[in-house]
């Protein structure tokens, strides 16, 4: 019995260490998205060098965006009020992140290319493996710009977008494309190579 | 909301304590019965009672000399005991050359005029022994010099039946054979718990010991089974008498090198134990020792059950995961898809995963502390891998076997011989 407890007990504070963990990490990343929305505020348009900085710094909040998924997925602590209210929190800052993306895709006019990628986390095994299939593609083509969003999610912006793009639970997953084309159901990673390639133009994939 | 997955993993967890305490308890009780044992050896059991060995042959060639030579090599009085090889019908030349060859004073030869252990067994009985106790050994066992001894000692009332030793697996080689070691190591504890619950039901083959006279009020061994070791051991409770154990009686067995070799005869062993239960169902509900009714068969199906139902959810879970894999190495690349799946980070641990883990070990350091109890000493590097292999695989292929007979005998059903339920 006593180990039970002094299992419990220390569950207990990992669990808080886990919350802890994750909202640091948040700060940290939502202090990344902040410079570097300040910093395509102050690049011009369609300067090469400004562009080429941009897109590295993008790289790496990509980076830090993928960790902090992980993370969040992996400490599953719904129930808890402070990890509910960190993933509603994480959920703007990847649409923030979206919307950045798209607004440096602009900016430097061509070449890049956002996704936004609708899911549902709960029986949707489709979503799963297409979200590990865009994150590969992301990782491997600096040109593309992906950001994921549980569509499930309650919350006013996420409603907003599902009525913007005429989507919900039952067509996902689903896919955005550069804030205007709209993918629906599974694609795979050729799928979604013909897609991207249909409606722009990124190099290393396409013809 | 309650994950599914997360009170699957608390259901293992759970078991996992119960299993942990439990070992615990016969860690303990084995060493309080070692320590009893060792003061009350002076202590007179009484008269010493005659002891007929049988030794059912078919095909055995050198291991009957064996069989033969450690029961002879007994300290047992002389004057006391006798040996019987029972060929069967179908016995080749050299296993009657062997038997003859080992005829004297103190060994019989017995020639009986059918097939079948069980039968031949009978024979024996009915026409030969007149021993109050009959020592049953296959003619692959090997039995310690003071096993006799240890398990007369253990008929202390008329109501002893039979009485049960601690088989162990003889000089093992292979990994086969020494997973099937701790296997058999595990058993002895099993039939230690059984045994201080009063429900000890099978009476192995290999080194047990009856009464005569008992055995032949229930009506001899049953010769349409072909594990009437677990019958007669059945059949005993049933009828009202004790099975006892004798941990430190103990005999060696040679088991199966081949997997092929295995999983005949866990096949074998466990079709019988379903075919006898169901044979028995009715007695042993009425039966008025209720421990056997309401805990160990019980027990036995419920732990039966849920390794059946394990394996069947980690064979799907399995195929599952194998299937997303190859589709998303197709779609992207083999590194990327392991890389993807099998992220191990410390924020997927939850009290529940840390629980099980540490119940786990305490589970795991309770069995092997109980396995050293019976075997007497375990290497602590070599014997706590295989332990783990033991746990984590072994177990998992018996499961497998389990789920095997049980749909081998629903196949053919009529090929195996229900019988008629008592």
């Amino acid at each position: 019995m006593a180990i039970i407890l002094v299992v419990f007990i220390a569950g207990y504070f990992f669990q808080n260490y886990k919350v802890s963990s994750i909202s640091s990490e948040l700060q940290m990343y939502q202090q990344s998205l902040e410079q570097l929305q300040l910093s395509a505020s102050l690049a011009g348009q369609n300067s090469t060098v400004a562009c080429a900085i941009l897109k590295s710094d993008l790289s790496q909040v990509a980076g830090q965006v993928q960790t902090l998924s992980n993370q969040v997925q992996e400490a599953d602590l719904t129930g808890s009020q402070q990890y509910d209210n960190l993933v509603a929190e994480f959920m703007y800052e990847r649409i923030d992140y979206w919307l950045l993306g798209q607004r440096i895709a602009d900016q430097c006019r061509g070449n890049m290319t956002t996704v936004l990628f609708f899911y549902n986390p709960i029986n949707c095994n489709a979503c799963v493996l297409e979200g590990n299939e865009l994150s590969f593609l992301g990782q491997n083509y600096t040109d593309l710009v992906v950001s994921a969003v549980d569509g499930s999610f309650n919350m006013p912006l996420i409603s907003i977008l599902n009525n913007m793009y005429n989507l919900s639970p039952a067509k996902y997953p689903a896919i955005i494309i550069n804030s205007k084309y709209v993918v629906e159901g599974f694609q795979n990673t050729t799928q979604i190579k013909d897609d991207l390639c249909a409606y722009t133009n990124i190099s290393g994939f396409c013809k | 909301m309650v994950n599914p997955s997360d009170v699957y993993t608390f259901g293992i967890a759970l078991v996992t304590l119960i299993l942990a305490v439990f070992w615990l308890l016969i860690f303990i009780d084995i060493n309080n019965e070692r320590k009893g044992e060792g003061t009350q050896r002076t202590k007179k059991t009484g008269k010493l009672r005659t002891v007929a060995v049988l030794i059912p042959t078919l095909a055995e060639g050198g291991e009957l000399r064996k069989t033969v030579n450690t029961a002879l090599a007994s300290d047992y009085p002389k004057e006391l005991f006798k040996i019987y090889i029972v060929l069967n019908k179908s016995s080749p030349a050299i296993t009657r050359s062997i038997a003859y060859s080992l005829r004297s004073g103190r060994v019989k030869v017995i020639e009986a005029p059918m097939n079948g252990k069980a039968a031949v067994m009978n024979y024996a009985l009915k026409n030969f022994i007149r021993e109050e106790l009959l020592l049953v050994l296959d003619a692959d066992t090997l039995i310690n010099r003071d096993l006799m001894h240890k398990l007369v000692m253990q008929f202390k009332s008329k109501k002893v039946g039979g009485v049960v030793s601690s088989v162990k697996v003889y000089k093992p080689r292979n990994i086969i054979e020494y997973l099937q070691s701790y296997e058999y190591m595990l058993s002895i504890m099993a039939r230690k718990a059984m045994s201080v619950l009063g429900g000890l039901m099978v009476a192995h083959g290999a080194g047990s010991m009856f009464s005569t006279g008992i055995i032949k009020k229930v009506g001899y061994f049953d010769e349409k089974n072909y594990t009437e070791d677990i019958e007669m051991g059945l059949r005993l409770l049933v009828n009202g008498y004790l099975v006892e154990n004798a941990i430190d009686a103990v005999s060696y067995t040679i088991v199966p090198n081949t997997l092929k070799g295995l999983v005949r005869q866990r096949l074998r062993w466990f079709s019988g134990f379903f075919v006898n239960i169901l044979k028995y169902r009715k007695r042993i509900m009425e039966t008025k020792h209720r421990v056997l009714g309401l805990i160990i068969v019980p027990m036995s199906l419920v732990s039966i059950s849920l390794g059946i139902v394990v394996v069947i959810g980690l064979v799907y879970y399995s195929v599952s995961l194998a299937v997303y894999l190859y589709t998303l190495a197709l779609n992207t690349s083999l590194s990327y898809a392991f890389s993807s799946s099998f992220q191990l980070s410390p924020f997927s641990l939850n009290t529940i995963y840390m629980l099980l883990i540490v119940l786990t070990a305490i589970g795991l350091s309770s069995l092997f502390y109980s396995l050293r109890s019976v075997n007497g000493s375990l290497d602590a590097f070599k014997d706590t891998i295989g332990i783990l292999i033991y746990s984590i695989f072994y177990s998992f292929f018996l499961s497998f076997v389990w789920l095997a007979s049980l749909i081998m005998l629903s196949i053919r059903r009529e090929a195996v011989g229900w019988g008629t339920p008592t």
